[in-house]
């Protein structure tokens, strides 16, 4: 469209009093508030941020014992003992062993075994299995920064 | 990137990982408290956030595969600490996170480490309306200018999805300022 025939349909449209002058502060305006940052530290803040406070805290904390494979080994070999003493006459008793009682064994580290005999005892119908990715495990244990699995899952 | 290469190795050797640690808190603290701040937006909550953070970097630094930038990884540690703590912080009240941070957004106005104009105001109640992952999206773009490619690299998310997750969020933001009548 050349700038004549741009010109005259223009003419037919109208707009608000200084309108035009108004455009650039109000862009702008919005512009330099969203680029513009609204938030302040106190004086001296960053300053005050060195590594030394927190590396002297980490170090202080105790090692961490990989208490989970123990756990899990322990649960597996409980499952054993149960399945082999409901096979003997005086076993009925056993079948009313509560999760608790077991986690309780495991607690205590009474049991030592190891991780097959976990995956054989172990009753998987309730869990919904699914591939997981290597990507996805990581991106949990950064997003859970409580758990202690961080330890040895990521060997 | 060999630079970087030798960096980490000095922070993941005994001998000069002190060091090292002190010189990547003090080149990255900023940096990362501001990509936090923003996120929860209140400056106590940022400070524990970002403590969080550097300790996390410290203690999983030797766990990280290199197939990013170190920067890129910190980055996504403070993301992922801030959404962690914003949803801790919110279960402790019994309310959705992102009903917490709007309530935070709404009360920025007398918090005496709030700047900003009413305009600005506005704008920081309107993107705290967003979804967590477009507030973010929104964020990282727009009040940070970061490329797509690192923020792809950040929340693991395409490039794709991130322009229309931008797309939707500037369209909720645009609507939001209008449907206020603030301008």
């Amino acid at each position: 469209m050349s700038t004549t025939q741009n010109n005259r349909s223009s003419e037919a449209f109208r707009v608000p009093d200084g309108y035009f002058e108004t455009i650039n502060t109000r862009v702008l305006g919005m512009t330099t508030a969203a680029h513009k940052n609204p938030f302040s530290t106190p004086k001296g803040y960053f300053a005050t941020i060195e590594a030394g406070n927190w590396t002297k805290k980490i170090k202080k904390q105790p090692s961490v014992v990989r208490l989970n494979i123990l756990r899990y080994s322990a649960v597996a070999a409980v499952f054993f003992a149960v399945i082999l003493l409901t096979n003997s006459p005086a076993s009925s008793q056993l079948d009313t062993i509560e999760d608790s009682e077991i986690l309780a064994l495991v607690e205590a580290n009474w049991i030592n075994a190891y991780e097959f005999e976990l995956a054989e005892n172990i009753n998987t119908s309730d869990w919904s299995l699914e591939v997981v990715s290597e990507n996805t495990i990581y991106e949990h244990l950064l997003s859970n920064p409580n758990t202690m699995d961080e330890y040895y899952l990521l060997d | 990137m060999s630079d970087e290469l030798a960096f980490i190795e000095s922070l993941r050797n005994p001998k000069t990982q002190d060091q090292a640690f002190s010189v990547l808190v003090e080149q990255n603290k900023e940096r990362l408290y501001w990509h936090i701040r923003k996120i929860v937006l209140d400056h106590y909550d940022s400070d524990d956030v970002l403590q969080n953070t550097f300790l996390k970097i410290y203690k999983n630094i030797g766990k990280f595969k290199g197939d990013s930038r170190l920067f890129t990884w910190m980055y996504r540690i403070a993301t992922n600490e801030s959404l962690t703590f914003l949803k801790q912080k919110s279960r402790k009240l019994g309310v959705q996170s992102n009903e917490y941070i709007h309530d935070k957004a709404q009360n920025l106005r007398s918090d005496p480490y709030f700047d900003g104009d009413e305009i600005a105001l506005e704008l920081q109640k309107a993107i705290a309306s967003l979804p967590d992952k477009q507030r973010l999206v929104f964020q990282m773009k727009y009040q940070e200018s970061m490329k797509y490619k690192d923020i792809s690299a950040i929340l693991g998310t395409s490039i794709g999805a991130l322009k229309t997750s931008y797309h939707h969020a500037v369209k909720k933001i645009k609507e939001k300022l209008t449907t206020d009548q603030t301008f």
